[in-house]
């Protein structure tokens, strides 16, 4: 089942933020978005994971718009914003039952998400630690197992490297590509750096006019 | 070198000044002036309070004695401030002072404090009456020939002290309390507007928005939060005043007297009063966090919403109270839900709950209730904070 995002379009005050973005994505891939810094790829990215609404467009998926039904949206969609924080004095281990409790329809299968996050997030005794103490590259594998843990239908993740070291950028390519085959997941992810997105990505779209 | 430096404070100061709420901060001390100023007059103790005695007994020396002061002395003791008893065993006089109060304000105070002027010059007049009069030498009669003792009744409490004991108490009472109240306050306020504001500064609200999470369901869990840190403040707030009440008393040799022995429904209505005013600060700060865009903004609107805390705070501080004070101020006092949790704090001595600590109750769900429906407004609107100026 795709996901459709039609036309979207955003204005912030003068400045016209997108001018009618429109892609595809499937389910099982791991879909791209590119554009240099500027050209509205986090805007796009607010817009589908109903965070931002938009001024006019449509995502649909299973047949419904999901601007529409935000509450469904949140429901299908995980968001990992490119500046994510973490709850200073929580534990690793604590922020990924935090989001399970959220998702989860019943303990089994919250239990079941946790299970998940601690292999995603693969910090060992460290998930034990308060995440004040955690490196920039520990929080990102955390904030992706809490975006991916969930089983999420369509998993959004804006710039899910950024700031990280080659070798913690590696590992988390690694974990979205195999989330995408293993639960057949539609995947965005926003990229401006274009060997990332070859090494991780099965299509991509890329947003040329920036508007700033 | 200089040029740096320069550059670095033209940039800071720019940053500040460039924020038109600074501007509300710098208001803040001409408010907290004015108002201080409307209470340091308001709380003026009253120039003349007429002391009624009533004597049990005739004795033409202490009648005459206490009218040379002009006292009125009355005929029956029901509406008198003080009973003077005296009786003459073996040849010693006991003189008893009861000094009856219903409150414990600046009236009574006054009042006090004429008596006890009174009755201290009246152990030399009788000492002189008496050497005058016999030529007595016993040294007990002469250094206290009166056997002056003093009883207060204070409602259904009776003290074998002074009066003045009981204001030197309440005085510290008036001090601590409010300070500590206001303290707790701000700490509560300070600590719910973080609850918010934190999520905006460790960008950790954006995910919480995007989860399968109502709006309301957030404020309603924020506020359950600030809710708990507050009960938890009271609580110790409660724990330290008993601690301070029961050593203060035990220094003046004074326990059981007072803090040891609350009653019942005093603490009651202050512990609900104490928790509903902290209530009410929370949601303020609930709502100052939601209005802000991050800690700078959020630590101006929190100096700004000291003032309703801060009015009743310096009033009780200046000894004033409720009962005696007239116009504006009183209005704008019976409307902030702080003024009742202090007021309540003076119930410990006199054992009577103050008149308006219903009305306290009330005023405290209102403005609370009002103030919660605005948080729910902002959160549930545009006014809650997302970096949507950041373009990707």
């Amino acid at each position: 089942m795709p996901l459709m995002v039609r036309d979207l379009r955003k204005r912030f005050g003068k400045t016209e933020a997108l001018k009618g973005v429109s892609f595809e994505a499937f389910e099982g891939e791991v879909f791209g978005l590119l554009g240099p810094n500027g050209a509205g790829k986090t805007t796009t990215l607010r817009i589908i994971s109903s965070v931002l609404p938009p001024d006019s467009g449509e995502v649909i998926y299973g047949g419904e718009n999901l601007l529409l039904n935000t509450n469904r949206a949140r429901e299908l969609i995980s968001y990992l914003p490119e500046d994510a924080g973490t709850y200073r004095n929580l534990t690793g281990y604590e922020h990924l039952e935090l989001t399970a409790r959220i998702y989860a329809k019943d303990e089994r299968e919250m239990r079941e998400f946790i299970e998940d996050g601690i292999r995603l997030a693969d910090l060992g005794d460290r998930l034990f630690d308060k995440t004040k103490a955690y490196s920039k590259g520990m929080k990102r594998r955390l904030q992706i197992a809490r975006a991916l843990e969930v089983s999420p239908k369509i998993a959004v993740l804006d710039e899910p490297t950024s700031g990280v070291d080659v070798f913690h950028a590696i590992r988390i390519r690694e974990i979205i590509k195999d989330f995408a085959k293993r639960k057949g997941a539609v995947v965005i992810v926003s990229s401006h750096n274009m060997f990332e997105v070859e090494k991780m990505c099965d299509r991509i779209a890329i947003i040329l006019e920036r508007y700033s | 070198m200089k040029g740096k430096i320069r550059a670095l404070i033209k940039k800071d100061v720019l940053d500040v000044l460039r924020d038109p709420k600074v501007y509300l901060g710098f208001l803040l001390p001409l408010i907290i002036f004015a108002a201080f100023g409307a209470i340091s007059q308001a709380t003026a103790p009253p120039s003349y309070a007429p002391l009624r005695v009533y004597v049990e007994g005739k004795w033409g020396l202490l009648t005459s004695y206490l009218k040379s002061y002009g006292i009125n002395i009355t005929s029956v003791p029901q509406g008198a401030d003080a009973i003077i008893s005296f009786r003459n065993a073996s040849g010693f006089m006991e003189l008893n002072v009861t000094f009856l109060m219903k409150d414990v304000n600046q009236l009574y105070y006054a009042k006090a404090e004429e008596l006890n002027y009174i009755m201290d010059r009246l152990i030399p007049y009788y000492r002189d009456y008496l050497l005058n009069r016999s030529g007595l030498q016993n040294y007990m009669i002469i250094e206290n020939p009166a056997n002056l003792s003093f009883t207060t009744v204070l409602n259904s409490a009776v003290y074998p002290f002074n009066p003045l004991y009981i204001f030197e108490m309440s005085q510290v009472e008036e001090l601590v309390a409010p300070t500590i109240l206001f303290a707790l306050s701000i700490e509560v306020a300070e600590m719910s507007a973080t609850l918010i504001t934190v999520e905006q500064e460790e960008k950790t609200l954006e995910v919480l928005l995007s989860m399968p999470v109502r709006r309301w369901e957030i404020l309603t869990s924020k506020m359950i939060s600030a809710l708990i840190i507050s009960v938890l403040s009271s609580l110790f707030y409660i724990i330290g005043l008993f601690v301070f009440s029961t050593e203060y008393m035990a220094f003046f040799g004074l326990q059981g007297y007072l803090a040891p022995e609350f009653e019942t429904s005093v603490l009651i209505v202050f512990i609900l009063l104490l928790i509903m005013s902290t209530v009410f600060a929370s949601s303020l700060g609930l709502l100052v966090g939601l209005i802000s865009k991050d800690l700078r903004v959020a630590n101006i609107y929190l100096g700004i919403i000291t003032v309703p805390i801060l009015i009743p705070t310096l009033f009780f501080i200046a000894g004033g109270s409720l009962s005696y004070v007239s116009g504006p101020l009183k209005y704008v006092l019976l409307a902030l839900p702080p003024t009742y949790a202090i007021d309540v704090t003076r119930a410990f001595i006199t054992r009577v709950l103050p008149p308006y600590w219903g009305m306290g109750v009330l005023v405290s769900v209102i403005e609370t209730s009002i103030i919660i429906y605005a948080a729910m407004l902002t959160i549930s609107g545009k006014k809650v904070k997302l970096p949507h100026h950041k373009k990707g």
